[in-house]
């Protein structure tokens, strides 16, 4: 009984939370899938949209009211600073070369939206810095100023995983497009604990479009 | 030998005797039987049938008694494995039920965890192959964008949901999302025949299956079983592909 019972309630444990990962990806790419989608059009941040999420994400305690649920989903933009974004917020010099461009050559974020309880994680890719002497201005959209993205070192997002950003050499273009944006939606749920077999459980996932 | 038959005192000297009847139980102590210190307890007890006790007297004068049984020893090994047998049986008892309970628990876990985790692939399966239907798919099948989702999802879900039931229980809902700018919430538009518009949000789901607990479900021993079914549920949704060539939306949802 020592050995079984333990055995019993992990088996169990484990397949609760091996369900919840799976909500927890489907949340993850379909919301990531209609953030790509709907691009600008589309405004996560009306309750519309988040109620349509909470619904995908019931089962796992997503509440549209901040602070609440035991779930977590932050959708974000990246975008790389390139001397063409430079040079749309007037950061170049008269050749077009970066002047004061502070974010050359880092990837940033144009908007951050957090959806229910933002204690349950922290993005995988950092967060834009809200707080000291040069506070980034997230607005209520979740949109980011561009003057932010360009010269607010605390807008650099902690990017660089396997994307390779814009590049011109000698006429050859490649990597993502300048000015073209990489939506990525990260969901996080509080698993189901058991301790001591199973103790704070996180589940994760993001998708990238 | 004491005339009433009781055995007779340690120490005394005497001729060996065989008695029977009555013999101080405490006196037979493993001392006694060593010959060395005798015990004796003036408590008296009747010997068994098959027992005797002999008493002797030694080249020292001691007294030694000796205990004879009729029974050979190996007459014994059926009663104690009889005993043995009531022991097993009630251990047996003991650990089986609990042993059982774990078992229901287990399969009853298993397949609700089963049932949800299948339930949330088939709406999704639907969702990613619904969005992407077009006229001409829906014409060349003879259907509809509603019906081949739920047939989608159907033939996804293991057969958990087969029949006309099944069918029933899935649901395809399409959603207008709200303009930019608004705090509205979205609008359903599945019953109208433009619902399932480009860029419109699809939403599939699982609504009203349930599966029956194979035991009831004992949470406490002081409250009955619950034996009631388990609702089991599972949503997706995404935006259906833009296109021009949009499929019939059929009998939503």
């Amino acid at each position: 009984m020592l050995v079984l019972v333990p055995m019993l309630l992990g088996t169990i444990g484990t397949g609760l939370n091996l369900v919840m990962e799976l909500q927890t990806i489907e949340l993850a790419r379909d919301a990531g899938h209609m953030y790509a989608r709907a691009g600008p059009a589309a405004d996560f941040s009306q309750p519309g949209y988040q109620t349509l999420l909470a619904s995908i994400g019931s089962t796992l305690g997503l509440s549209t009211t901040a602070g609440k649920g035991s779930a977590v989903l932050i959708l974000s933009q990246v975008l790389y600073v390139d001397k063409g974004i430079c040079a749309s917020d007037g950061k170049v010099d008269g050749s077009g070369n970066p002047l004061g461009c502070t974010n050359y050559g880092d990837w940033v974020f144009t908007q951050r939206l957090t959806i229910g309880n933002s204690s349950v994680k922290t993005s995988n890719y950092g967060s834009p810095v809200v707080t000291g002497k040069t506070p980034v201005t997230i607005a209520s959209n979740g949109g980011i100023s561009l003057s932010d993205q360009v010269t607010n070192v605390g807008d650099v997002a902690t990017f660089g995983v396997g994307i390779n950003p814009y590049k011109d050499v000698s006429g050859v273009v490649s990597g993502l497009p300048s000015g073209q944006t990489i939506f990525i939606a990260e969901a996080a749920a509080n698993g189901y604990a058991m301790p001591p077999i199973v103790n704070n459980p996180l589940m994760y996932s993001y998708s990238m479009f | 030998m004491y005339p009433d038959g009781v055995a007779q005192a340690p120490g005394r000297a005497g001729k060996a005797e065989v008695g029977s009847g009555s013999v101080s139980i405490a006196a037979l102590t493993f001392g006694d039987l060593m010959d060395s210190t005798p015990h004796w307890y003036p408590v008296e007890r009747k010997l068994p049938m098959n027992l005797s006790l002999t008493t002797a007297t030694n080249e020292r004068g001691l007294e030694t008694k000796h205990l004879h049984d009729s029974i050979p020893r190996a007459s014994y090994a059926p009663r104690r494995s009889r005993r043995r047998k009531g022991a097993e049986t009630v251990e047996f008892a003991l650990t089986f039920l609990p042993f059982v309970a774990m078992l229901f628990l287990l399969v009853d876990s298993a397949w609700a965890i089963f049932a949800k985790s299948t339930l949330e692939y088939a709406v999704r399966a639907g969702v990613r192959q619904g969005i992407t239907i077009t006229g001409t798919q829906a014409t060349a099948a003879g259907s509809n964008q509603t019906a081949m989702v739920k047939a989608i999802v159907q033939s996804n879900a293991l057969g958990l949901l087969s029949g006309a039931t099944g069918l029933s229980e899935i649901k395809v809902n399409y959603f207008l999302p709200p303009a930019p700018g608004s705090n509205g919430a979205m609008t359903d538009v599945s019953t109208q025949t433009n619902g399932n518009a480009p860029l419109n949000v699809m939403q599939v789901s699982v609504q009203g299956y349930s599966i029956a607990s194979p035991v009831p479900r004992m949470f406490s021993w002081k409250t009955k079983g619950d034996g009631s079914a388990m609702a089991i549920g599972a949503v997706a949704a995404d935006l259906i592909e833009p296109g021009s060539d949009s499929p019939p939306i059929g009998t939503a949802p």
